[in-house]
């Protein structure tokens, strides 16, 4: 690379072959930066790793807008969390989580691919996107792939993105939220109300038939290394009836304790996570949706 | 590898350009380079709000912000803001009500006011602590802080 000075524009590519190229090249694609540049500020104390150089994805047209295709809802990755929240495509109990997350002056800046990105078990959007079965569009020199939620963190931290690819939206159908007998469920249990991570958070959601359960579906976060969501349980509430929520918590609490696994940190305790977590979702069966 | 790139915004309604690294902090190119001092870096984490400003005419933390993320932007800060009648307002609100001790805080706290009330010219105590929950006072204890708000608002609505 010649010694010239850059022009900001090439830090602001226009394709996905630009962006690949930058990758490569060393550079690393920076959503709202509340995570990069709380870390690196942090690293360049202690002497730890930075990621730097940055360039943005936000003139990448196909990054950026809420879209929808049929029933499919593509949020574009430079979209803002406010954005998100504000549009009126986004599904009420997404915005609920999205609204959980840190402060007004962060929410402007800060991105759902940043947040997914992370991979951090407290990440307050992936319980939502477990639940809505979301799908992660990315695309790289390789070529595009739609990788499910689940798939795409593969440990604390970490993601299956490939070395040069970005992530281009987020998507999930969103037909179950529209329907009259869709119910819904998020609880964020944080120290504060503003700026607090997650000890853990809970989202869930149904329809509810004739007082019946189906499509039941529910996602512990920070409460293992990675979002806990169970179809052994899942299966067990589906089709029973709605005021038999007493039998049921008995029924699939146990399967729950097995699953949790949570660490103690300075935000909270294992034995507190679990036992709260548990608490949360007898409650949210006995008293029904 | 880390050259320097050529950054160009809108600051306080000029336009402002500076050399600099992709991932330098726009707080720092604010106070170090525009030499606007009422910016402040309280934490350098995003959780205390000192370093408030309007990012495309939204409440941000600068902080956090990249130079790369600035370019093209339109950036107001407590700088450019002090010369509205909406500053006057609101200043004048936080001096009534005793919010204000050290006032290390105060120029975010008076973006984050600005920023709500905008959105939300009535805003309920509860709206109040949720559109300033991004930014922490040592001194105060919120309580006089809240007032103010209340107290602007009042104000603006008889303005108009
Ligand atoms: C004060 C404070 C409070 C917070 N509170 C919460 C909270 O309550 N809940 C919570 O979940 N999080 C919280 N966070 C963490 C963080 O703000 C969020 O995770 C945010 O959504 C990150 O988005 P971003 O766009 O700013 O990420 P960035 O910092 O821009 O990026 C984060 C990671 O994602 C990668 N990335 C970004 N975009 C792309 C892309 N298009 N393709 C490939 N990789 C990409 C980056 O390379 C980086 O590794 C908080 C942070 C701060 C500073
Ligand atoms: S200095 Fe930016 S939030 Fe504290
Ligand atoms: S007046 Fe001192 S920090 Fe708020």
């Amino acid at each position: 690379m010649s010694d010239k000075l850059f022009s900001a524009g090439t830090l602001l590519p226009a394709t996905i072959e630009e962006a690949s190229s930058l990758i490569m090249q060393g550079f690393f694609p920076v959503g709202g930066g509340t995570d990069i540049m709380v870390r690196n500020h942090a690293m360049k104390k202690t002497g730890g790793r930075v990621k730097s150089p940055l360039f943005s994805c936000r003139r990448i047209e196909e990054t950026t807008g809420i879209h929808t295709n049929g029933n499919i809802l593509s949020i574009g990755s430079s979209c803002t969390l406010s954005s998100i929240i504000e549009s009126s495509l986004c599904p009420a109990i997404l915005a609920e989580s999205l609204l959980s997350i840190a402060s007004p002056g962060i929410r402007n800046i800060a991105t759902l691919a940043g947040n997914i990105c992370n991979a951090s078990p407290a990440a307050d959007s992936l319980p939502v996107l477990y639940i809505l079965d979301a799908m992660i569009e990315t695309a790289g020199s390789s070529g595009r792939r739609s990788i499910p939620v689940k798939e795409f963190i593969t440990a604390p931290g970490t993601t299956s993105l490939k070395d040069d690819e970005i992530v281009v939206s987020v998507s999930f159908d969103s037909s179950i939220c529209h329907d009259d007998a869709f119910r819904w469920y998020f609880r964020k249990v944080g120290t504060r109300a503003a700026n607090a991570l997650s000890k853990l958070s809970i989202a869930a959601c149904t329809l509810v038939d004739n007082g019946i359960y189906s499509n039941f579906r529910l996602a512990v976060g920070a409460c293992a290394p990675a979002v806990v969501r169970l179809s052994e349980a899942e299966d067990e509430i589906n089709g029973k009836a709605l005021d038999k929520g007493s039998e049921l918590a008995e029924r699939v609490i146990p399967v729950y304790t097995k699953a949790l696994n949570p660490i103690d940190d300075q935000r909270s305790t294992s034995d507190y996570r679990r036992n709260t977590a548990l608490k949360l979702i007898a409650n949210l069966l006995s008293e029904g949706f | 590898m880390n050259k320097l790139i050529k950054i160009s915004f809108l600051l306080d309604g000029r336009m402002f350009s500076v050399e600099t690294k992709s991932d330098r902090r726009l707080l720092d190119i604010l106070r170090e380079d525009a030499g606007i001092t009422g910016v402040r870096e309280g934490c350098g984490e995003g959780e205390c709000g000192a370093c408030s400003i309007f990012f495309n005419g939204r409440l941000a933390n600068s902080c956090c912000i990249p130079a790369i993320a600035a370019e093209g932007a339109e950036i107001d800060t407590i700088d450019g803001f002090s010369k509205t009648e909406e500053y006057s307002i609101i200043s004048q609100a936080f001096a009534d009500a005793g919010a204000v001790q050290c006032g290390f805080c105060t120029p975010g706290f008076i973006m984050a006011s600005a920023a709500l009330l905008r959105e939300n010219p009535r805003p309920t105590d509860n709206e109040i602590k949720i559109g300033l929950s991004g930014n922490l006072c040592r001194c105060t204890g919120y309580t006089m802080i809240i007032e103010a708000v209340r107290l602007a608002s009042g104000r603006m609505a008889r303005n108009v």
